[in-house]
């Protein structure tokens, strides 16, 4: 006699980390956070009842991430330009190395360059951090994206206060039928 | 430095360097940079922060005459009957699960054969694991030897996985291991094919020798 399985919904914001993509997903009375790696998930769960704080906290991963890309990217382009532009001022045979050189590297300083392109569009990173009754702080693998976040906090929020709000269940009054 | 304990209502922790903050500075609206590690954090304290529930001493009730008392000790008065089974059940054998309070009978039941979906920490997918066999070749064309392993594989994961129950959230996806069993029946017939091949040439060489 298994019971029912909750029906979820989705939050907004996902993350992708060592333990693989994130989501968060909600159910009538729990959060549930779900790591999945290709042919496995695995689950926390956070009772409604029990969140007493979340906080979103900014990061610098996507900063780092721009660094880096932003580097690979520029640096790139600016090689293959130097090659190419060498190579118009090059002789014979070392033109045409240069040119080899410069087409080989463009697709590289391109692709970073995109990756730069897509991760400033994602806006600012930050960590979730929910607090429970019963054991502190916990670190939330999704959302990792500063709008998403607060989207996932603005629709918690009032089911959280609601489920906070509801009585809890009354003791038992009747004499039992043993 | 003042560190904050985890549950006390007058300072929370810094989540990242756990330096005590004022609780009723944090706004969901607006972020301020924790004085310590300069951490900006913005967030929401809900009821339960500011109230904590009582714990409770641990102890239950001796019960008078004409109490409820609790299935598995007698001498307790009951507090709440399981959501489960329905047995009465002092505040010792209390079980909560998010809203819900079990008995420990029905608690323990539940640990082990994925009875209760609130106890339930990972999943296999099995449908997934059909596909991902079935579009192997595709992406690894490289490592060719090893498709003869992935075909039956991708059959078997469709097969033995299709009453298995899928992910918690999305539920189970069969038309994920539909084109996974397509997918490992194509890779079989493929290397049927190519052994029917070999075997044809072999022979033709044979006889005309």
């Amino acid at each position: 006699m298994s019971a029912p399985e909750p029906t979820y919904r989705k939050l907004p914001g996902r993350g992708l980390g060592w333990s693989g993509f994130a989501r968060i997903w909600i159910a009538e009375e729990h959060l549930l956070e779900v790591n999945s790696l290709l042919v496995s998930e695995r689950y926390r769960r956070f009772f409604l009842r029990d969140i007493s704080a979340l906080v979103i906290r900014r990061t610098k991963v996507g900063l780092a991430w721009n660094i880096v890309h932003g580097v690979l990217g520029g640096g790139g382009a600016l090689l293959a330009g130097g090659l190419w532009w060498g190579s118009a001022t090059a002789d014979q045979g070392a033109q045409e190395v240069l040119q080899v050189l410069a087409v080989m590297t463009s697709p590289f300083a391109a692709l970073f360059l995109v990756l730069f392109s897509i991760n400033l569009l994602l806006g600012p990173t930050c960590r979730c951090h929910l607090q429970t009754t019963t054991a502190g702080w916990h670190a939330l693998t999704a959302p990792t994206r500063l709008g998403p976040a607060r989207r996932f906090l603005a629709r918690l929020a009032p089911l959280i206060e609601a489920a906070q709000a509801a009585p809890a269940p009354p003791p038992l009054a009747t004499e039992p039928s043993r | 430095m003042s560190v904050a304990t985890p549950l006390d209502p007058a300072v929370v922790a810094c989540p990242a360097c756990g330096f005590g903050l004022a609780p009723e500075t944090i706004r969901r609206e607006n972020e301020i940079a924790c004085p310590h590690c300069h951490a900006l954090v913005s967030g929401e304290f809900f009821p339960v922060f500011w109230s904590p529930p009582a714990t409770g001493s641990g102890l239950a009730d001796r019960a008078d005459d004409g109490d409820a008392v609790c299935f598995f000790h007698p001498e307790n008065r009951a507090a709440l009957s399981c959501d489960r089974c329905g047995r009465f059940v002092c505040t010792v054998c209390d079980m909560p699960l998010g809203a819900r309070h079990l008995c420990p009978t029905c608690l323990s039941s539940g640990l082990g054969a994925e009875k209760l979906p609130e106890l339930i920490v990972r999943r296999f997918h099995w449908s997934n694991s059909a596909l991902l066999a079935g579009l192997l070749p595709l992406v690894a064309f490289f490592i060719w030897p090893v498709f003869v392993v992935t075909g039956p594989l991708a059959i078997f994961c469709a097969l033995f996985g299709w009453k298995r129950p899928g992910s918690l959230p999305r539920g189970r996806r069969r038309w994920v291991a539909v084109i996974g069993l397509v997918l490992g029946v194509v890779q079989l017939a493929v290397w049927i094919g190519l052994i029917g091949m070999f075997a044809n040439l072999f022979a033709n060489s044979n006889s005309s020798e």
